[in-house]
């Protein structure tokens, strides 16, 4: 009997020494992210994946190249090389990469998703469906929509600090919350959004400037005549004359690919791409966004500025309490609902006739902050409902005065939805004024 | 009888914990969702309160025949032919039951972590601990249970913290989901995933005080009620209907999910580790009770013998579904819908099988 046990338990040391699952990393290519685009005709896609090459990633820190097959030798490209390939469905484009990449494709490291405009107004669900069964994409993968094609941006990004390509998307969730700006959403959120039929899912926006890519693509051509002919003086008067240029219109404008700014990354972020059920119906601006993760309770810091008859004021503000009191009302026979989104405040800027040195000055800035801000969160709110988008979640709040399903549906929500009037009553509660005791203009 | 030991009543409740709770890395959350929708954890109180109340009989029964398992009870007041049937009834339910959610077990590890590893090299590897485990007995088996107990507490906890930032509670509403009367119906139906309590019926003789045995089936009972709970709540806070009812590893997409930043995240090894320690207790537990049920139905004086025979039938019969989806479909259709039968009949057939035995002998 021993002898049989040490027999069998070498045979089974045999059985384990290794296992069919293996991966040697040198035979993966590993994919930090991709893109889908619409392709030429329904039902077919452009599929851009970026393919990590570990040896430059390693060497990025240092080195300048690095080069993507996809043209450029960008800083987004460091590390990476971008592929793109038509194709029917995820599935087919892995295959037909795979015939000309000499690695396997490997998702497991997937950090996001980028959409086109065009794949998210056709409608996401089949793309989603195919990250949801495929067992190397996480449901924390991140999602994104690009103005235009999606493709562009792994071309035209070029981050200003962010050496790495999944650290960039990982960066932008901090902006999310720092300014607010940047709703960044991960695929398990989105999907509950989009499957549920009592919200409707919202995600960040890409979009490439196509002035600053100008000004990218001049100031490169600028330096090689440069470095051929007269140095640095042409560069600094070039980029004098790009700036004098981009600042004549005096429009402050939030929207994604529409800043008016001169250098940096092409590439911006401000805004929100919100859906109805999967398909993308409107595109907010980053103030838009702002207001839009206030409403729903998510806004973890900001900072607003507020324009008015005695000069502006800034005011940080922090969601610490979470979710807005929703209080179900009814007037005329409509329903009207009060949504009071509260902010902890610290004044961080005044300049112009405040009283800031007395509880009744605070009192009235904090007044004339939330009647802006309730202003402006009902247009937003109106704008949502006449695009049909849920993407405040309202109707989480509804189902909570039903007790079943039946009742929820008899209810039809969906119908109501535009119906109701939606009343901003923010709450702005100054608690730090700052390192100053008296505002400029009140002296 | 002869016996290899006994055991203590905490080691008996941790035993019997992990048996009952090993469904929660399973199937369960989502056969939950997906009968009773967003109420699935009122059917998960309902079941638990029909898993006590049958319990409750069923203690009844043990106390009148103190230190028999219920195949000797069976044996003691109808004779032979009542230790047969009820013996029987209790072999071919734990084979059944084991059979399936090993290979539902087998399954969760190849479409989760090993995906091109064939399934019968799963499997033989799973069967040769469960085999080792079940070979030495409810001693070992209870000792390993306690000492494993804590781990797999804080493991289920854990994975439940870390996932609080998904869970949002207006996912519960509206309260009653599909309606009262399928809430408790499918409680009722659901019990089932407690008829694993049946396994105490064949420790009773193990037990070092048996009259300990209400206490340890209440707790463990209890316990893993709590723990399905508090997993259903969790699940359906974090993957509402519809989607929660698509998932078909509700247990490790939670343990996929955690994101809490850069450096802490892709954390779903630890859990998985976790759940294949529950899986080869809940295998091993199950191989040992339809081993020992045979064992007392056949009147042996050991059951190790048949330890092998019976692993390879619970290897055969695992290996008859074609794939996941049939094992799932066979055992939530069947076994977790039929499964409250075993849970409630058999205590109320023993309960009149003592009532009439006793009437008998008192009247010859």
């Amino acid at each position: 009997m021993r002898r049989w046990m040490v027999a069998f338990c070498a045979g089974a040391l045999l059985m384990i020494t290794g296992c069919w699952d293996r991966t040697e990393l040198e035979e993966e290519g590993f994919v930090p992210s991709f893109a889908v685009d619409t392709g030429p005709a329904p039902g077919v896609f452009i599929y851009t994946f970026r393919i990590a090459v570990p040896q430059e990633v390693a060497g990025s820190s240092g080195g300048q190249n690095g080069g993507g097959a996809g043209g450029g030798g960008d800083e987004t490209q460091k590390g990476s090389k971008a592929v793109s390939v038509m194709a029917r469905s995820l599935g087919e484009a892995i295959n037909l990469i795979n015939s000309t990449v000499e690695r396997r494709l490997n998702f497991v490291q997937c950090q996001y998703v980028l959409f086109g405009e065009g794949a998210a107004r056709q409608g996401l669900s089949p793309h989603i469906q195919d990250l949801l069964r495929f067992r190397q994409f996480r449901r924390t993968v991140f999602l994104a929509v690009v103005r235009g094609k999606a493709a562009d941006s792994f071309k035209e990004n070029k981050p200003v600090l962010e050496s790495s390509v999944t650290r960039y998307i990982e960066g932008l969730q901090k902006l999310k919350a720092f300014t607010g700006m940047v709703p960044v959403v991960q695929l398990h959120t989105f999907v509950r959004a989009m499957e549920g039929d009592s919200e409707d899912p919202f995600t960040s926006v890409l979009a490439i400037n196509e002035s600053v890519k100008e000004q990218d693509r001049r100031k490169n051509s600028q330096q090689q005549g440069a470095n051929q002919e007269t140095g640095k003086e042409s560069e600094s008067s070039g980029e004098k004359q790009r700036s004098d240029r981009e600042f004549q219109t005096p429009a402050v404008t939030f929207e994604a690919g529409r800043m008016r700014r001169v250098g940096g990354n092409p590439e911006e972020f401000p805004g929100a791409a919100v859906f109805r059920g999967d398909r993308l119906v409107d595109v907010l601006s980053g103030e838009e966004a702002r207001l839009l993760l206030a409403l729903r309770g998510d806004l973890a810091h900001a900072f607003f500025t507020f324009r008015v008859p005695q000069g502006r004021f800034t005011l940080e503000v922090q969601q610490h309490e979470g979710r807005p009191r929703i209080v179900e009302g009814a007037a005329r026979g409509k329903p009207v609902w009060q949504i009071d989104p509260p902010f902890d405040v610290d004044l961080v800027s005044a300049v112009g006739a405040f009283d800031t040195r007395t509880h009744q000055g605070l009192l009235e800035l904090r007044r004339m902050a939330e009647q802006q801000f309730d202003a402006e969160a009902e247009r937003l709110v109106a704008k949502l409902q006449k695009c049909g988008s849920d993407a405040l979640g309202l109707g989480l709040y509804a189902r909570r005065g039903f007790l079943t399903d039946a009742e929820w549906r008899a209810y039809g929500w969906r119908d109501r939805y535009e119906e109701i009037q939606v009343q901003v009553r923010s709450r702005f509660v100054i608690r730090r004024i700052g390192n100053q005791l008296v505002s400029s203009g009140a002296r | 009888m002869m016996h290899t030991g006994y055991i203590g009543t905490k080691e008996a409740r941790s035993f019997l914990a992990i048996v009952l709770s090993a469904p929660i890395a399973l199937t369960l959350p989502q056969d939950l969702a997906l009968t009773a929708g967003r109420a699935a954890w009122l059917s998960t109180v309902v079941a638990l309160l029909v898993a006590l109340a049958a319990w409750g009989l069923f203690s009844r029964i043990a106390e009148m025949a103190p230190g028999y398992s219920v195949v000797q009870m069976a044996g003691v007041w109808w004779g032979a032919p009542g230790r047969w049937a009820v013996g029987l009834v209790l072999w071919g339910y734990f084979l059944l039951i084991t059979a399936l959610v090993t290979r539902a077990f087998v399954e969760t590890v190849i479409g989760t972590i090993l995906p091109r590893t064939p399934v019968h090299v799963v499997m033989l590897l799973f069967m040769v601990v469960t085999v080792y485990m079940a070979y030495y007995g409810l001693e070992t088996l209870s000792r390993l249970s306690q000492l494993l107990s804590r781990v797999l507490l804080m493991g289920f906890l854990l994975l439940i913290l870390m996932d609080l930032r998904w869970m949002d509670v207006r996912y519960l509403y509206p309260l009653l989901g599909p309606g009262l009367g399928q809430v408790v119906s499918v409680g009722v139906m659901k019990s089932s995933y407690f008829s694993e309590v049946l396994v105490l019926g064949l420790m009773l003789p193990g037990l070092r005080v048996a009259r300990d045995a209400r206490r340890v089936a209440r707790s463990a009972l209890l316990v893993s009620g709590v723990l399905m709970i508090v997993m259903v709540l969790g699940y359906t806070m974090s993957f509402p209907p519809p989607s929660g009812a698509d998932n078909p590893f509700p247990f490790y997409q939670m343990g996929r999910l955690i994101y809490l930043g850069r450096f802490v995240q892709r954390l779903e090894a630890i859990f998985d580790f976790l759940w294949v320690l529950s899986a080869a207790v809940y295998m091993a537990g199950g191989l040992w009770a339809s081993t020992q049920s045979l064992a007392q139905a056949c009147d042996l004086p050991v059951y190790r013998p048949l330890v092998f025979a019976m692993a390879v039938l619970v290897y055969g019969i695992a290996s008859l579904p074609a794939d996941y989806v049939q094992t799932t479909e066979l055992t939530n259709a069947y076994l977790r819908s039929w499964g409250w039968v075993m849970l409630v009949g058999m205590p109320a057939v023993l309960r009149l099988g003592a009532t009439w035995g006793r009437r008998g002998r008192r009247e010859g």
